[in-house]
């Protein structure tokens, strides 16, 4: 933008100086000639306001005295700085028009119609350029809001295959876990009687074959009691996800409760163990931020949380009973609600009618 | 082929939403039902379907072709049925006609004879002189019909075109629209009465909030909250019936008595209830009352929204 009005002011310029050039050139001209450039540079090259709206309004002055003093033809660079200083403080076109012609009436007859003609580019260039700015601005707005929700999505995306991953390892760790105790409990008592009663049999063997032979006997049970128990054990299956998933929920519904001290009701009906690892999450994180949200806005003394798992569709609702809303903006928490469901193709509907509710609904997969 | 494809529509007043991207596409020879309360999106979604409001963000394709950009074409390819009668008091009904298929360029002995065909079509034909003042809300609501289609649009939209009037009018206008998709045209029909969407909709969009939160047959529909069904026989005397045989029949799942009730619980797609009537008969159990308690669209609308269609 800088470098048209640049441009133009040297044209403007340049057609002064040659309009001068018949006559011969003083050197108060000269004087206010190299004043002119050098205020204007100013303009340019400081980023502060004050500073530029000094040297606006003495390039302006600069001008006029110009004008008054050395040559009339001076006051066709007015139009231009007057109109670059007018833009910094109205939205409105007319205005800017208005100021750039406004001195049409001082000045001398011959000069009347070159400024005129002048004032007039001057004034469109300035307003397109402002419009070419704004328009700009507004694309770079856009363009921003779109990148950070890109980088909102990306971010859950990760985060769900992060939870995937981490949630891989959380099974594999409970099962080791509950495989070493099953030894422990089980198969390390089993082997130890077996092998506390093959002990007394071998002491015995001597003496007291029959006895001896019973006391083998038991340990031959034991052990393969042991055998059946190992097989059991490896055989049973993992930690079940809709354990994991409920039992989760019902920490961070506790959680709530106990810290925000709001009577919260959770209720689950259907098969919820067709709700995947990951509609868990996002269940958990929804519920999470409706809870939130209903402590933040509807002094709501009743939460209901209630999962309904339906023949294709898991239907997720909390409800309070606060002052609704019947008309909300749609922030970043809803909009956040919205994303997560929307990657598992799963809806949220919003009603502030009769208290507050928000239904989460997600497609069985 | 999709007649209309909509992607990511949205419309907001102000900081009110009222449109909350809603994306559909509606295949040639359908009849698209919109089925949601009052005050869902539904008309909003419609106007900005007929160009009468601006789109704040996503697009509309008619026949392929984007809506910004090609409203003339646009425009001539649909009818609208507005949801407020919107005809001239002081023109006679055929005059009426006239009027609207000229504003999409109908001209001279065409514009004539569509007129009168559509006055025709809408059970009308034998009022053409008649001034729309002496006329009934229902035959109003016809006119308004009429109006719209005498250009001969692709798409044909309805906007509950059958508030407040009287059964006969009712019948008509459903009547008409079946005709109108039999010739061809796709329409869109929006209503909060559900039996309506559920008699004459292929296909079924349940708009909440400004949302589509399910789409698809009835079938489809109601299939995503259940796949079962309730049927209850009342006899006089439950008392020595045996349970098992009836647990055996085709579709059945359960079985249980509740005083004289017998309550059976069994698929919803499995049409048993003939089998159920004989099986009675057979045991000569002397049936009292039958009541099948199948789901319904607004069973559907009540489980996603936990509210009733109409308040």
């Amino acid at each position: 933008m800088e470098k048209w009005l640049i441009v133009f002011k040297a044209v403007i310029l340049g057609f002064i100086i040659i309009w001068l050039f018949d006559s011969q050139l003083r050197s108060e001209s000269l004087l206010f000639f190299l004043l002119y450039i050098s205020c204007n540079l100013t303009i340019y090259l400081f980023q502060k306001r004050p500073v530029i709206h000094i040297m606006s309004m003495m390039t302006i002055m600069l001008i006029i005295i110009g004008h008054l003093f050395i040559e009339q033809i001076f006051i066709l660079l007015l139009p231009l700085n007057l109109c670059e200083w007018i833009i910094k403080w109205t939205e409105r076109y007319f205005p800017l028009l208005l100021s750039a012609i406004a001195p049409l009436i001082f000045i001398e007859r011959e000069l009347q119609l070159l400024y005129g003609f002048i004032s007039v580019i001057s004034m469109v260039q300035i307003a397109l350029i402002d419009q070419y700015l704004k328009k700009e601005a507004a694309w770079v707005e856009k363009e921003d809001e779109m990148r950070e929700t890109n980088d909102r999505l990306t971010k859950s995306l990760l985060e769900n295959a992060e939870f995937n991953k981490q949630l891989e390892y959380t099974i594999k760790l409970e099962e080791r876990n509950r495989i070493s105790q099953e030894i422990h409990d089980q198969i390390g008592h089993n082997m130890a009687g077996a092998l506390i009663q093959m002990e007394a049999a071998k002491r015995l063997v001597d003496k007291d074959q029959t006895k001896a032979k019973e006391l083998l006997q038991n340990a031959i049970h034991i052990s393969s009691d042991g055998i059946d128990s190992i097989r059991f054990t490896l055989k049973n299956l993992k930690p079940k996800t809709e354990q994991i998933g409920v039992q989760r929920l019902k920490l961070m519904i506790d959680d709530f409760v106990v810290k925000q001290g709001v009577t919260t009701h959770f209720l689950y009906k259907g098969s919820i163990d067709l709700i995947s690892p990951i509609q868990w999450k996002i269940i958990i994180e929804n519920v999470k931020e409706s809870l939130t949200n209903a402590l933040k806005y509807s002094g709501a003394t009743k939460i209901h949380v209630d999962i309904a798992v339906l023949n294709k569709l898991i239907k997720v609702v909390v409800k309070d009973n606060g002052s609704g809303s019947k008309k909300f903006t749609k922030g970043l928490g809803i909009s956040g609600m919205e994303e997560r469901a929307a990657t598992v193709n799963g809806k949220v509907i919003i009603d502030g009618q009769d208290g507050f509710s928000v239904t989460l609904l997600l497609p069985i997969i | 082929m999709n007649v209309l494809e909509i992607n990511q529509l949205t419309k907001k007043f102000g900081q009110f939403i009222a449109v909350d991207g809603v994306s559909l596409a509606i295949m040639e020879g359908e009849i698209f039902g919109f089925l949601g309360a009052n005050g869902a999106g539904k008309s909003t979604t419609i106007n900005m379907i007929a160009g009468l409001l601006k789109i704040s963000k996503g697009e509309i394709k008619l026949l392929g072709k984007d809506l910004k950009r090609n409203s003339k074409y646009v425009k001539k390819n649909i009818g609208l049925v507005p949801q407020d009668i919107a005809i001239y008091e002081d023109l006679t009904a055929l005059e009426n006609v006239k009027f609207f298929a000229g504003l999409y360029g109908l001209r001279g002995n065409e514009l004539n004879k569509n007129a009168i065909e559509a006055l025709d079509f809408v059970g009308l034909g034998d009022k053409q002189k008649s001034y729309p003042k002496s006329f009934s809300g229902g035959m109003k609501r016809r006119l308004n019909i009429a109006c719209a289609i005498a250009h001969q649009p692709k798409l044909i939209i309805m906007d509950e075109p059958t508030v407040g009037i009287d059964p006969q009018s009712r019948k008509h206008i459903l009547e008409s629209v079946k005709k109108l998709n039999s010739n061809g045209c796709t329409i869109i029909y929006t209503s909060h009465y559900m039996e309506e969407v559920e008699a004459i909709c292929s296909r079924i969009a349940i708009i909440d909030h400004g949302k589509v939160i399910a789409e698809g047959s009835k079938e489809q529909l109601i299939s995503l909250i259940t796949d079962a069904k309730d049927i209850q026989v009342e006899v006089k005397d439950a008392a020595d019936f045996d349970l098992k045989e009836v647990n055996e029949l085709n579709g059945v799942r359960s079985v249980q008595t509740e005083g004289n009730v017998i309550q059976i619980y069994s698929d919803a797609e499995v049409n048993n209830l003939n089998e159920i009537i004989l099986h009675f008969m057979k045991k000569k159990v002397e049936i009292r009352s039958l009541k099948e308690n199948a789901p319904n669209l607004e069973t559907v609308f009540l489980t996603l929204t936990g509210r009733k269609l109409r308040d």
